[in-house]
């Protein structure tokens, strides 16, 4: 893959580009479709910087309304960065300017792109770790954990179009391995064979693996950042 | 306090809801690399995947365009040169439009002419849409036009085409637009004809390639990337270029044609400007030169015929790709064309050179006034006609609403009461008052066409009318036009699947639409019913499914539970018996078999009992909140004609049917229908061994 870049448009690496070639349409697009999956990191780093939910869910659609206008793309490093460094340099830049939000608000009623439902949200927060994590830090967690949502959920997506959600249900747990359950039995339960069922689970990994890396991608302007992305989310979380 | 888990890989405490019960890091870390056991795999990417692609050695980068790269590659089974085009990731930015591409791209594959490049292949290689098609060795019209003496639309490097030239430009444009017939006649548009997507081989022969999918990739990054990848708009129809891209008919491909066939005879294309934007506006706005203006030697008939198919009104155009490539074959025998009004002027002119003695310039200056006299009275006539309709919708309008909300509730009882009234019937002109359309004019003394058209219900009988009155309206118009008579087709819905088999057995319907199933068993009795089309679905399919908490995850944990199917005759129901019955499950095997008129009533029948049982539907009236434990792929619905239909109406239904495109229409339909194909009868002969077995299953 390394060597053949030309192919790579991610939908980060458009933004960039989009955005120097002086078409924010485009960039507002591609940005707009990833903050759609990557809202709850943000909601998840507002609650934890102590506003309460209401405030929380303002400041939270405020914040995408100030980050789909162009002037903010402007402020992002043309060669480098990753989306996920300009959402979090964004969202504390933001929380810091009282004025920027009282500007966002006004226009608030126009951008309903990134829609969520508050009240899960909230929900959502809730079921988070309660110790003391600073907000960095549980926007790192809360950013994989929805990343790994977001893989699963287009796999699951992709066997269910198949006719094969039956089986994919019975055999994610194995995603990592055997070890959640020996393949003899799961196959006697779905009248298919131990090396059916292992077979089934090494093709599901392996697209599970690339749907992981491409979802990566687009968060990351060049295909040879995933690897280093995936690293550094790695590293976050044992630190 | 949040409810935790163990990570089914490490044991670390998870969240209950963890994707793959899994925590983060087993599931960051399956990222990298592959696990040695996969590495034996083929498919585990070899270093040098820079140089192949899927099956697919790439020798040289051939092209770039807006959608993508063109290599030249070698398949390596078989082994053969090919062109390989990919489409640019981000380019097919949603699932619809991969879905839209790969439909565009499997129906132009589907196109066998000896001037269209066949597309071998549509796939999906390392998360990159690509297709294949035929490698043509030569070059495309667009670098051949320089050949024929011109640099740009000023300049003049070896002169203007001559009379032989021309001829070989209407010999080449016939054939191009017969190809390009030919797609129509299959329902596929090219949207995007332009002398670089015309490929001149060594002998001379022009092969159109890039059917239907380039203008749709194209699309997205058109209207987000200004300029950069826009291309040239020179070629595109008004109504294309206006950005009306969900209501393209045939006469935007005409447009093209002709834009070509202009740049062929003067050297440039109708309109250019200095930025896209700035020729997508003469394109809407101004009228073409005449080709006589740049290029004195251009012919003017031959003219006629490209400004006939660059006319601002698509119905002004040709009516089809044929017409415009029989009337350039005329002009190539020397015969009077048939292209527009104008077009008599000019004839006359010449008839008047050749005939010295009996011109006079005035008799010519008559004959220019009778025109434009006839001209006027009929411009006069169709404003005082869009006056009277529009006072007779005025007069209407109150009363339809009255109307409406009478017959809506007649029709739904008469449904209630399937055993009063086998069937609900609703002639045209109630139709149109329903739907607040006006219905067709009929001049008194004129006999109009009356047409029959039936379905089965599967929603209330007022539902199925919003659901085909959009088509029918369409049918009537296109009919009227191409039969010159008004066309009034009234509309039948019947009560049950049965009712509706035993009325076009009995030929007591002109057209209808059934299932796949209903089509065979009605053909058993009555094989002179003729298929004209048959619906051509987004991946259209039926499941048997059952409730997410009901635990069942394999076909033969159905055993001993009930199961609810739909109408008997339906034929997610008949393939759905036979496949349980393959299966080794029949009747006796299930605790209770029942039947419902329609999917839906499947699914809420499965969803309100306790007993969880299994359900047939059809896969888009199934919810995420049901397992799908068998899917299976049905054959598009057809649509019929009784045996001894008026071949000259059959004809042109299932010529008008199969250039249907308008989303508005086609989306009505749900389940994905974007439009219509011609069908063999062998793509139905899988469903008579399947009732057979549909038979046996509820026998044993």
């Amino acid at each position: 893959m390394n060597g053949t870049p030309e192919f790579l448009t991610t939908h980060w690496s458009m933004v960039l580009t989009a955005r120097n070639q002086g078409s924010p349409q485009a960039a507002q697009e591609a940005l707009a479709r990833l903050c759609r999956v990557y809202w709850y990191p943000i909601y998840a780093f507002v609650r934890r910087r102590g506003y309460d939910p209401h405030e929380a869910q303002d400041l939270t659609q405020d914040f995408f309304v100030h980050v789909l206008e162009d002037e903010i793309l402007k402020s992002v490093d043309p060669v480098k960065g990753k989306f996920r460094s300009f959402l979090l340099v964004s969202v504390r830049n933001f929380l810091a300017k009282a004025w920027n939000r009282q500007q966002a608000a006004k226009r608030g009623g126009q951008f309903t792109f990134v829609s969520w439902d508050a009240e899960s949200a909230e929900s959502c927060y809730q079921q988070e770790p309660s110790h003391d994590l600073t907000p960095e830090k549980i926007f790192e967690q809360t950013w994989a954990a929805v990343l790994l949502d977001e893989v699963r959920k287009k796999l699951s997506l992709e066997y269910a179009a198949e006719g094969r959600g039956g089986l994919f249900e019975a055999v994610e747990g194995c995603l990592a391995g055997e070890k959640a359950g020996p393949y003899a039995k799961m196959g006697a339960r779905l009248g298919m064979t131990e090396g059916a069922i292992k077979m089934a689970v090494l093709r599901m990994r392996k697209r599970y693996r690339e749907l992981l890396r491409s979802e990566v991608a687009h968060s990351v302007g060049r295909l040879d950042e995933v690897e280093e992305e995936l690293r550094d989310l790695l590293a976050c979380l044992s630190r | 306090m949040p409810q935790t888990t163990k990570c089914k890989n490490c044991g670390a405490a998870v969240r209950m809801d963890a994707p793959f019960g899994h925590c983060s890091k087993c599931l960051l870390e399956l990222g990298f690399g592959p696990f040695p056991e996969e590495a034996r795999s083929p498919a585990a990417a070899p270093q040098d995947q820079a140089r192949s692609f899927g099956d697919y050695d790439i020798i040289e980068r051939i092209g770039r365009g807006g959608m993508g790269v063109v290599f030249k590659a070698r398949q390596r089974r078989p082994n053969r040169l090919v062109a390989l085009k990919m489409v640019l990731a981000g380019e097919l930015a949603s699932p619809t439009l991969v879905q839209r591409f790969r439909i565009e791209a499997e129906a132009a594959a589907n196109l066998d002419h000896p001037n269209i490049v066949p597309i071998y292949e549509v796939g999906e290689s390392a998360q990159r849409h690509y297709f294949t098609m035929k490698l043509i060795e030569g070059i495309s019209l667009a670098q051949l036009i320089s050949k024929f003496g011109f640099h740009d639309g000023k300049e003049l490097s070896t002169g203007p085409p001559g009379r032989n030239v021309q001829k070989s430009i209407a010999t080449l444009m016939v054939k191009v637009a017969r190809a390009v017939h030919y797609a129509h006649q299959r329902g596929v548009l090219h949207r995007d004809i332009k002398p670089s997507n015309i490929l001149v081989d060594v002998q001379g022969e022009p092969h159109l390639t890039d059917f239907g999918v380039a203008k749709m990739v194209a699309h997205t990054s058109e209207l987000t990337l200004s300029g950069a990848v826009i291309g040239t708009p020179s070629y595109m129809a008004p109504e294309q270029a206006a950005g009306d891209t969900k209501h393209l008919t045939t006469a935007a491909d005409i447009y093209s044609l002709g834009a070509v066939l202009y740049e062929l005879l003067t050297g440039r294309p109708p309109f250019r400007g200095e930025t896209p934007v700035e020729t997508l506006r003469k394109v809407v706005e101004q009228e073409p030169e005449r080709p006589q203006s740049l290029n004195k030697i251009a012919d003017p008939d031959l003219a006629t015929i490209c400004l006939k198919c660059l006319e601002k009104d698509p119905r002004q155009r040709y009516g089809s790709a044929e017409a415009l490539a029989e009337d350039l074959e005329r002009w190539l025998r020397d015969e009077p064309i048939l292209a527009h009004r104008a077009s008599r002027a000019v004839r006359f002119k010449r008839w008047a050179r050749r005939n010295p003695l009996l011109t006079a310039t005035s008799a010519g200056l008559v004959m220019l006034m009778g025109v434009a006299l006839i001209l006027m009275v009929l411009m006069f006539a169709e404003r005082r006609r869009t006056e009277e309709l529009s006072a007779e919708w005025r007069r209407t309008e109150e009363m339809r609403l009255d109307w409406r909300e009478k017959k809506a509730l007649e029709m739904d009882d008469m449904a209630a009461n399937p055993g009063k009234y086998p069937s609900v019937k609703i002639d045209s002109r109630e139709r149109h008052f329903m739907t607040g359309t006006l219905a067709p004019k009929v001049i008194p003394g004129q006999k109009p066409i009356r047409l029959l058209f039936g379905v089965y219900p599967h929603l209330k009988p007022t539902e199925m009318v919003e659901m085909f009155a959009p088509t029918l309206d369409y049918l009537e118009r296109s009919l009227a036009q191409r039969l010159s008579k008004p066309v009034l087709i009234d509309f039948v819905v019947f009560n049950s699947y049965a009712a509706g088999e035993l009325a076009l057995e009995k030929g007591q319907v002109d057209l209808m639409r059934v299932g796949p199933g209903s089509f065979v068993l009605a053909r058993r009795n009555n094989p002179g019913i003729q298929l004209l089309v048959a619906q051509r679905h987004n991946d259209f399919g039926a499941v048997i499914f059952v409730s997410t908490n009901s635990g069942v995850l394999a076909i033969a944990e159905l055993r001993g539970r009930p199961i609810v199917f739909g109408d008997s005759n339906s034929t997610a129901t008949i393939l759905a018996k036979a496949f349980l019955l393959e299966s080794g499950l029949s009747k006796k095997d299930f605790s209770s078999v029942t039947h419902r008129a329609g999917h839906s009533l499947v699914v809420d029948a499965v969803k309100s009992n306790p007993n969880h049982p299994a359900g047939v539907a059809k896969e888009t009236a199934v919810g995420k909140d049901m397992r799908v434990l068998h899917r299976y792929p049905i054959v598009g619905m057809p649509w019929v004609a009784r045996s001894d239909l008026d071949p000259e109406i059959a004809k042109a239904l299932k010529q008008i049917l199969l250039t249907l495109q308008d989303e508005s229409i086609l989306d009505k339909f749900k389940d994905g229908v974007t439009g219509f194909k011609e069908e063999s009868l062998e793509a139905y002969q899988p469903i008579e061994p399947a009732i057979e077995k549909a038979i046996l299953f509820g026998a044993m």
